[in-house]
């Protein structure tokens, strides 16, 4: 599955992991847009029932980049919550793409063949279809399908019926007697409500399960014992347990036993598990709490749940209801209840109606739901991600990790393994699950305590070097660096074979110093060139205003792009990309994927910048690199293109040599280059260097250092007369943007400019001076 | 008492060489990957750590060993109580 083509993503659902999805993929330059069938954002908690709330402290349910307001309450209540997700949307510029009251029908595969679906949609009475790249679906684990188990005498009951989702308010209880089915958080939030207003209250529930108080021992909050290393040590191993891991739960099983023995025997003391319910039971779970905590109904009560037990107010059945009869029910334990109303706090189905037959045939119909490669894709349903479909205690991070890891995924900035090793990998999560983890419906998605392990090594492998991302400059704004060869890790441009050195950390070039003069010259430049008037006066010059150096008019891009005969899903490559002008350019017009590659920091931070403005951001990679070190595997592009940049380096053959490695066989160079016309005087050579870039001179004609490095020349345009006009507009555009400039540079150095392109312009005319564009392909072996 | 305590902290150092060579190395590949400048030190410095402590409380810990075993076997046995592992 090669996802590094998408462009357009459609996303299923708009709760926390649609939105996370939808945020993360904006801003990686995609369009994307957001189907929701209910008539607001929010999931789950866009509408849930009387008194809901998060189960988890605040600050461990909330978006990482969007921290909840200071004065949220801890346990947020739902509704604070569901507008609290609303102002994300908002902050994050989501809502304008987000289509509301628009149920996904069906997904089809596209008429054309070409990767991606086509979504049938409902909205406003139409029937819409459209056409994505990449559908995620982010429904999460629950759907708008009650599960309600059936039981027999169910239609000669007298009374109510309800589904806890269709509890709005306490009122439908008040005064009456009743009943609740579950044992899981809304079951008992459903009894707690009915607590506060009802006559008489019965929690019937099949299995009790340890709860995990919101202060362990009264005292410390439960993230601090659930959520910390020494726990996600304890658990029953991970998918693949570290060596330390595997010693603990070897020869070290007492200590794991003795463990979680005491927190049994916390929990059993703080909420008195041994109160005695009807039929003698009582409240102390039969499975080890190490094993229920990943079971369905691991939950985080109310406080005053056990209490109302204890008080009697709520009257516990450790039980199932064998039948209805008209006027209540009768409990399998033989007890008869007389009641009015019954709720069902037995969850919801979940609902992927809207996929193919064929694609719910590849997820399977196993009861424990079905199972994914990292929980998110998989190798048989190429282009159709899920997000949301891996329950923790921390979801939202979670989600947002998800959402990040499909991002890289699409920006080729990680790659997938073969279809084979993630058919395994599936096998193997679903045999490791099925061995120990308590069987539910949604045990193919739960992750819960495994949380701590799941997003350092189930979706792993993006972003292997966060600090050193973090910490060299130009990475907040996305550019990458070339580290030497041991260090280099995944890349853009499918991962990374070993690089030949360049014999030097980026930071502390080998080059000389008038090189490294250059290069802050460069780096000035850049900074100056966004400005207004060195925007006017590129526009006027060539035509563009992305703040470029090089003499490219929009002309000799279209024609540059052209030679190269760039298509999308092509990748091209950029040497020495300043600003990203013509790269970027090209991008934009073929749909090609640029790397951009240069070392002035600024013309990569004001390419990438506009990369982002242009939506380009998921199509172009920046990394600050030595022309002649090119951090790239053998072959990796269709085409490379550089303007102007060998006059401006010394080292050209190396230049031309890492190119020749970098590109495939049957791909294209074309670049152009400023050079000393040939057959001078010696007056008139030394005048036409001079007048051209720092390094013009070489030590032999381009076309013999092109042969020397592995390239046939197929065709050389002569651009003199172009690059002359340029300088005449160049100069015109000086002369009328004077007072702007003397502004900007000051009166010395305008001056300065001024001389320098009249004796340009004069070198050009008189044939000093020649600019050439080379159409090159790698020589046959 | 003294046996005991020079046995735990014995056993303690042998698991907290291993542990700490486990954590150096994996600190240190981090570090590396992180750019740090002084990755070995890094590493060195939860490798020390570990080792220390796991000496220090390796009485303690094979305590709770021994006691978990015990426990363990006890309630496998009892009658009535449901099985522990």
């Amino acid at each position: 599955m090669d996802l590094r083509g998408v462009k357009h993503v459609g996303i299923i659902g708009a709760g926390v992991a649609g939105l996370a999805t939808a945020k993360t993929l904006l801003a990686e330059g995609l369009t994307c847009t957001v189907f929701e069938r209910a008539e607001r954002l929010g999931g789950v908690w866009a509408d849930g029932y009387s008194n809901f709330g998060v189960q988890a402290q605040k600050e461990l349910y909330q978006f990482p980049d969007w921290p909840l307001p200071e004065d949220t309450p801890n346990f947020t209540p739902g509704p604070v919550f569901q507008q609290y997700m609303e102002d994300y949307a908002d902050h994050f510029g989501i809502r304008p793409h987000l289509q509301l009251e628009a149920a996904v029908r069906t997904l089809e595969p596209r008429a054309d063949g070409t990767p991606g679906w086509t979504m049938v949609v409902d909205h406003d009475g139409e029937t819409l279809r459209r056409d994505f790249d990449l559908v995620v679906v982010a429904t999460g684990l629950y759907s708008n399908i009650p599960n309600m188990p059936e039981f027999p005498g169910r239609e000669e009951f007298q009374g109510e019926v309800l589904h806890i989702s269709k509890l709005k308010t306490r009122d439908p209880l008040r005064d009456k007697r009743v009943a609740v089915l579950g044992y899981g958080k809304s079951a008992t939030d459903a009894a707690l409500e009915a607590a506060a207003v009802a006559k008489e209250v019965h929690l019937i529930f099949r299995e009790a399960h340890w709860p995990v108080p919101r202060k362990l021992a009264g005292v410390l909050p439960f993230k601090w014992g659930m959520l910390n290393r020494l726990t996600a040590a304890l658990i029953p191993p991970y998918l693949r347990p570290s060596p330390v891991a595997r010693l603990l739960h070897g020869v070290g099983w007492p200590l794991v036993w003795v463990y979680w023995r005491l927190v049994e025997l916390l929990l059993y003391v703080q909420c008195r598990l041994w109160t005695k319910i009807a039929g003698g039971k009582n409240l102390t779970p039969s499975t080890r709490v190490e094993i229920d905590c990943f079971g369905e109904s691991t939950m985080v009560p109310r406080p005053a749940l056990y209490g109302m037990i204890r008080q009697g107010r709520i009257a516990a059945h450790r039980t199932e209801i064998e039948t209805f009869n008209p006027d209540g029910l009768t409990l399998r334990d033989g007890d008869k209840l007389a009641v009015d109303c019954v709720v069902f706090g037995t969850g919801w189905k979940s609902d992927q109606s809207f996929l193919p037959g064929e694609a719910r045939e590849i997820l399977g119909a196993d009861e424990d739901g079905f199972y994914l490669y990292r929980h998110m894709l998989h190798p048989d349903l190429p282009n159709l991600a899920f997000v949301g479909r891996a329950s923790t205690f921390l979801s939202v991070l979670t989600y947002c990790v998800q959402a990040r890891w499909l991002a890289e995924l699409i920006a080729g900035r990680h790659v997938l393994p073969g279809h084979d090793v993630m058919a395994g990998e599936i096998e193997k999560l679903k045999a490791w699950k099925r061995a120990w983890m308590p069987f539910s419906a949604g045990r193919g998605a739960r992750v819960l305590l495994h949380m701590l392990h799941y997003p350092r090594r189930a979706v792993g492998g993006f972003r292997r070097q966060p600090a050193a991302q973090a910490r060299h400059p130009g990475a907040a704004e996305g550019i990458d660096r070339a580290l030497p060869t041991e260090r280099l890790s995944h890349h853009y441009i499918g991962g990374m074979a070993s690089v030949r050195r360049t014999g030097a950390r980026w930071w502390r070039m080998t080059c000389g110093p008038q090189e490294q003069e250059q290069r802050k010259r460069f780096d000035e430049l850049y900074e100056r060139a966004q400005s207004s008037v060195m925007l006017s006066v590129e526009r006027s010059v060539c035509g563009c205003d992305y703040g470029a150096s090089s003499w490219t008019t929009r002309d000799e891009a279209l024609r540059i792009g052209e030679l190269l005969g760039l298509q999308a899903g092509q990748r091209l490559l950029d040497v020495g990309a300043g600003s990203g002008w013509p790269a970027l350019y090209l991008a934009a017009l073929s749909g090609c994927d640029v790397a951009l590659v240069d070392l002035p920091l600024s013309g990569l931070r004001i390419a990438r910048e506009r990369a982002v403005r242009d939506q380009l951001a998921g199509a172009c990679w920046a990394a600050l690199a030595d022309g002649t070190g090119l951090p790239f595997r053998d072959a990796s592009f269709d085409a490379v293109s550089h303007s102007d940049v060998l006059c401006c380096l010394k080292d050209k053959r190396g230049v031309l040599e890492a190119c020749r490695r970098a590109i495939r066989d049957g791909g294209r160079m074309v670049f152009s280059v400023i050079s000393v016309a040939p057959g001078l005087s010696p007056g008139a050579y030394a005048r036409a260097v001079d007048n051209g870039p720092e390094f013009i001179e070489a030590d032999s004609d381009y076309p013999t250092l092109l042969a020397r490095t592995g390239w046939a020349v197929v065709d050389c345009q002569d651009m003199t007369a172009d690059y002359a006009s340029s300088c005449r507009r160049q100069l015109h555009a000086d002369v009328q943007g004077a007072e702007a400039l003397r502004v900007l540079l000051g009166a010395a150095e305008l001056n300065e400019r001024l001389s320098g392109w009249r004796s340009k312009l004069a070198a050009l005319e008189e044939g000093l001076l020649r600019r050439e564009l080379f159409v090159t392909v790698p020589a046959a072996a | 008492m003294g046996a005991f305590l020079w046995l735990g902290s014995g056993l303690g150092a042998v698991l907290g060489v291993l542990h700490g060579v486990y954590l150096y190395r994996r600190q240190t590949a981090r570090a590396v990957a992180g750019g740090v400048l002084s990755p070995r030190a890094v590493g060195l410095y939860y490798g020390l750590w570990a080792f220390a402590l796991w000496t220090f409380f390796g009485s303690y810990v094979l305590a709770f060993w021994v006691l978990g075993a015990v426990a363990y076997w006890t309630m496998r046995f009892a009658t009535g109580r449901r099985t522990a592992r």
